[in-house]
């Protein structure tokens, strides 16, 4: 879906916020396949933790040495080529946010914080831009907790750590591979420079929202190219979704699908 | 710290639903010198003098019409336009222009002593505007082009209007409301076209003056001759796409206002010549090639499907990004900024690259890395070999067996490229292989796409190299004023961003190593630029 707005500020918090607090339901998602031996990633002994899954039965897990009992949405399989990567614990002060923003206990804020980073919102273009307007709106609305709700990683590998993801520009799949066994709950592009510089192949069954600001040349041109692409309307949008994609309150909106490459060149540059 | 929150709030409210007014004011003189300068346009063509002449009327009308610069300013140009048409019909009296340039001074003669309308409209709509409650203007007025908002300050002193903010689109694009109004002057198509930007592409490119405004209210000053303001041109995606905008232009409106194009073909030069092409040698390959002008005086041909892609430079205004990104050949049009490199060799610099990326990643020794090309050489073989033998019609129904139509005739088709290393898909290429009896290749398609992917590596690479030379910006300034710059870009060569000026659309024959080159005006391949010179 391309949107056009009067300013990219605020625009992808608003977008952000509204799809993290969406219901995700996991349906035979690779992450919560759990199997002995497999690599998993969880919050154990206050902080993130990759490991080997050493036990598993109906009643408790064992893993990083911990045996685990209870709800097991927190615990994910992390895909084959995952990239290692360190623990990391919460700061005090993000820990109260996010426990504020999940409604949890502190004590618990970590497990919440994985179970809802299984499917993140991945965005692409402007990520300081994103994280300072995440600081104005938290700074005026202390009550609405976005630091804990939007609490941004910063590269794809830092899934299941962070309900938003948002870097430069959406990767090529050849560069994290093991992406395409995952599965945002919103992918999104704000900006043209994030618009040209992403690939589009990772998740080919996520929709993507651009956000294409109104005031900015490029912008223009990579509203030119969407249409010179040739992407068509969709034939199949539910009706109740028909009247939310409406262009309206000043905001141009863009139902789009974009045509299966016939073939791809060489890039010469 | 003062929040930004309550001025980026303000800027989404101003473009819910901002009101549009439109003030159009009567200038007589200016109606009369368009009409009398419309017999010349029979002769732009053919004649550089009336050419001449009508482009530096339109440039005195984009002034007038544009600021409320007096006629008698010399921004406008009016008494140095009046001297050079009485000298002409002077000194040719016998000259058929001369007849006709006549009435166009006298035109301006009786022009250069008006008031502006315009003026008098501006400063009006600026009065009703004072002071915030914190002490800053409440409107700011909008003026199409810097080198004009100096002689506009100037104006504002001299008409005692010392309350107003005055800035052209640029320095407003990344700045937040902070205005009650904004009065703009000169309809949006027209104000920011140039010869290098046509007045649609004007238009969308600034459009958003009304539909993502500065200010909540939006004044426009046009004339009565000035076309109407269509809200659905200044928007960026299709029709379908829009929310309401609504104009309010309560006239007065002349039937047949100053078109768009004729403003635009008038300041145009004479239509486009074709490159002389030189003949395919019989040992070189030929392919069709549409032909792209470009501001620096260059030509540069493309095929919509076949060999390298056009590639254009854009910047984003808002993150201060520069993109550079491969373009459909149907989107290249005038008004785009084309980049393209010389002195370079690009595809070995991409296999080079690419097969050190194979080597280093993937750990393929060079002869792995040479025998996997040649399965990429001996399907084009197998491919050009069925052709001949089976037929395209065979080939093409075996292959739509399993594969859509249009998929099947792009494979018949890419491969035989030079540049094209397999089919992206498994699918296609396992039903290519065994329609063009390649057996041999069956179990190659990983390697091939491994290949395919170090080429692409090997290209983004390139690309990032080229855009952290362009990332300063420099080069935006040339590019807009003259049309062009040249950069140099160390072991990537030169490479020149130019403002395409015209396309030609109807494919010529050309040597298929021209695709994607520059070529001068005397139809040679250029190999070296220098910066600011011209083509060589």
């Amino acid at each position: 879906m391309v949107v056009t707005v009067p300013t990219l500020r605020l625009a992808g918090v608003a977008a952000a916020l509204g799809a993290v607090v969406a219901d995700v339901r996991c349906g035979d998602c690779l992450h919560t396949r759990l199997e002995r031996g497999a690599q998993v990633t969880g919050w154990v002994s206050g902080k993130f933790v990759d490991a080997t899954l050493n036990g598993l039965d109906d009643d408790e897990l064992t893993f990083a040495g911990i045996r685990l009992r209870g709800n097991r949405d927190s615990l994910h399989r992390l895909p084959d080529g995952f990239p290692k990567r360190h623990h990391w614990r919460l700061t005090d002060e993000l820990r109260a946010e996010v426990a504020a923003a999940l409604r949890c206990p502190e004590a618990v804020a970590g497990q919440r914080l994985s179970a809802a980073a299984a499917h993140p919102v991945v965005i692409a273009g402007a990520p300081s831009a994103f994280r300072d307007d995440v600081d104005e709106l938290a700074a005026a609305s202390p009550r609405l907790h976005l630091r804990g709700r939007l609490h941004a990683g910063g590269h794809l590998h830092d899934w299941f750590r962070h309900p938003v993801l948002v870097m430069g520009a959406m990767p090529h799949p050849e560069e994290a591979p093991w992406a395409k066994e995952l599965r945002p709950r919103l992918v999104m592009i704000t900006g043209s420079a994030g618009w040209v510089g992403s690939s589009r192949r990772n998740w080919p069954d996520v929709p993507i929202l651009v956000l294409l600001p109104r005031r900015s040349p490029a912008a223009c041109d990579a509203a030119s190219l969407i249409g010179a692409y040739g992407w068509k309307p969709p034939d199949d949008v539910p009706p109740e979704l028909t009247p939310l994609l409406q262009p309206a309150t000043g905001l141009e909106v863009l139902c789009v699908v974009e045509p299966e490459a016939a073939a791809e060149d060489e890039d010469l540059w | 710290m003062v929040s930004a929150l309550p001025s980026l709030f303000a800027t989404w409210r101003a473009a819910e639903s901002p009101a549009i007014n439109v003030d159009r004011v009567e200038w007589p003189e200016l109606e009369r010198l368009m009409r009398v300068t419309a017999a010349l346009s029979p002769f732009a063509e053919t004649s550089a003098s009336a050419a001449s002449v009508i482009a530096d009327v339109f440039a005195a009308r984009g002034v007038l019409t544009c600021t409320p610069l007096p006629p008698s300013h010399e921004l406008a140009g009016l008494g140095q336009l009046i001297d050079g048409m009485e000298r002409f019909v002077t000194e040719r009296p016998d000259h058929s222009l001369s007849a006709l340039l006549t009435p166009v001074a006298a035109a301006l003669r009786d022009l250069a002593v008006t008031d502006s309308p315009v003026a008098t409209q501006v400063a009006e709509l600026l009065c009703e505007y004072g002071e915030t409650p914190q002490g800053t203007p409440e409107a700011v007025l909008v003026v199409p082009r810097r080198r004009w908002v100096g002689a506009v300050r100037a104006w504002l002193v001299r008409e005692e209007l010392d309350c107003v903010d005055v800035a052209c689109p640029a320095d407003l694009r990344a700045r937040l409301v902070s205005h009650r109004a904004a009065v703009v002057v000169g309809h949006p198509a027209t104000a920011f076209s140039s010869a290098f930007r046509p007045p649609e592409v004007a238009i969308r490119e600034n459009g958003w003056v009304l539909t993502a405004p500065t200010a909540p209210q939006v004044r426009l000053v046009l004339t009565a001759d000035a076309p109407e303001l269509d809200p659905d041109e200044a928007w960026l995606l299709p029709a379908a796409a829009h929310p309401p905008l609504r104009v309010y232009d309560n006239g007065p409106r002349r039937s047949e206002p100053v078109p768009h194009d004729w403003i635009h073909a008038l300041g145009a030069t004479a239509p486009a010549q074709r490159t002389p092409r030189p003949a395919v040698p019989a040992s070189e390959e030929q392919t069709l090639g549409v032909e792209i002008h470009l501001a620096s005086g260059h030509a540069a041909f493309f095929h919509a499907e076949v060999g390298p892609r056009p590639h254009v430079v854009a910047v984003d205004d808002e993150t201060g990004a520069v993109a550079l990104s491969a373009a459909p050949l149907s989107t290249v049009t005038r008004g785009v900024v084309l980049a393209v490199r010389v002195g370079a060799a690009p595809h070995e610099q991409v296999v080079s690259r690419a097969d050190a990326w194979l080597r280093c990643r993937r750990g393929w020794s060079l002869q792995k890395i040479a025998e996997v090309r040649g399965c990429a050489a001996a399907l084009k073989v197998a491919l050009r070999r069925a052709l001949a033998s089976t037929g395209h019609t065979a080939l093409h129904r075996q292959l739509t067996r399993t594969l859509t139509a249009e998929y099947a005739r792009v494979l018949l088709h890419s491969p035989l490229d030079e540049l094209y290393i397999a089919p992206q898909r498994r699918a296609g290429f396992d039903a290519l292989v065994a329609a063009v009896g390649a057996r041999d290749l069956t179990d190659r398609f990983d390697e091939l796409a491994a290949v395919r992917t170090a080429h692409q590596q090997a290209g983004e690479e390139i690309r990032r190299d080229l855009l952290a030379l362009l990332g300063n910006r420099r080069w935006v300034a040339d590019v807009d004023e003259e049309g062009w710059a040249v950069l140099h870009a160390g072991e990537l060569g030169a490479l020149l961003l130019a403002v395409v000026t015209a396309r030609l659309d109807e494919p010529v024959p050309i040597a298929r190593t021209w695709l994607g080159a520059l070529i001068d005006s005397n139809g040679r391949r250029v190999t070296t630029l220098a910066a600011k010179e011209g083509p060589t």
